[in-house]
């Protein structure tokens, strides 16, 4: 009988300690990771937030689609200036886009 | 204009690219990780669905003696499915909730092993075997949060 209460003694201690260590490392985990979660908060406050792919591909888009506006606006102001140019060279002579003869005729 | 013409991919090569992509966004944390969520889901099985007198045992007895099988199921399958949301995705809630299950649980494990080796019972090879899992565990938690920290998601 003494030996059965030993016996259940020695389980009892046993499920004891297993649960102490179990909660020790939990506790050791929930610091651990609380620790490096606040690290992690203060660096992410301190440095430049990491750039992912993604919004560096969104970024570069955005310039590239930017300065595609760009050229469209100054070939439609070099459009307009060539118009300009035309029209002046239509009063002038309205031949002018005939090519002169290489044998230098003029019509 | 165009001066090179648009390459023209197939399925397949599509297919290809799609498992190539994925396969390189495939790190090393995620295997590690993905080991983790394994080893979890398959004692949750075992501690389920395993006959008794293959599970309890000198060994096992204290693990026993602290909670039921079924508790011990629920909490290895409680950890595999972290470990499984922490695979898909690197966030700081999912990685607190994994080793606060994952590694309490496999402590106790092997806690159990070294009371009844301790107490001259036991399998002093499962002493050899189970603190490097606890340990392969730790340096995945480690691992994955110094990915996380560097901004790997």
């Amino acid at each position: 009988m003494w030996l059965a209460a030993a016996t259940g003694s020695q389980d009892a201690q046993n499920a004891l300690t297993l649960a102490i260590v179990g909660a020790l490392s939990a506790l050791l985990v929930a610091l651990a990771t609380g620790l490096f979660q606040l690290l992690a908060a203060r660096q992410n406050r301190q440095g430049a937030p990491p750039e992912n792919a993604q919004t560096v591909l969104f970024e570069r888009t955005a310039v590239l689609s930017a300065r595609a506006d760009d050229s469209d606006d100054r070939d439609e102001a070099q459009d307009r200036r060539l118009d300009v140019i035309e029209r002046h060279l239509d009063m002038d002579n309205a031949n002018w886009r005939t090519p002169p003869s290489p044998l230098g005729h003029h019509d | 204009m165009l001066t090179v013409a648009p390459p023209h991919w197939s399925d397949e090569e599509r297919a290809l690219m799609t498992v190539g992509r994925w396969w390189s966004n495939w790190t090393r944390t995620r295997s590690m990780l993905a080991v983790v969520a394994a080893l979890h889901l398959l004692g949750a099985f075992t501690l389920a669905f395993a006959p008794a007198e293959q599970l309890v045992n000198v060994g096992t007895q204290p693990a026993f003696d602290l909670m039921p099988r079924p508790v011990w199921a629920v909490l290895f399958l409680l950890g595999g499915l972290c470990s499984l949301a922490l695979l898909h995705r690197f966030t700081g809630v999912r990685q607190v909730a994994t080793w606060l299950v994952a590694v309490p649980a496999q402590t106790m494990w092997a806690g159990s092993t070294v009371l009844a080796v301790l107490h001259g019972g036991g399998s002093a090879m499962a002493l050899v075997f189970l603190p490097p899992v606890v340990a392969f565990t730790a340096l995945t938690a480690v691992v994955v949060a110094l990915d996380y920290a560097s901004g790997k998601r």
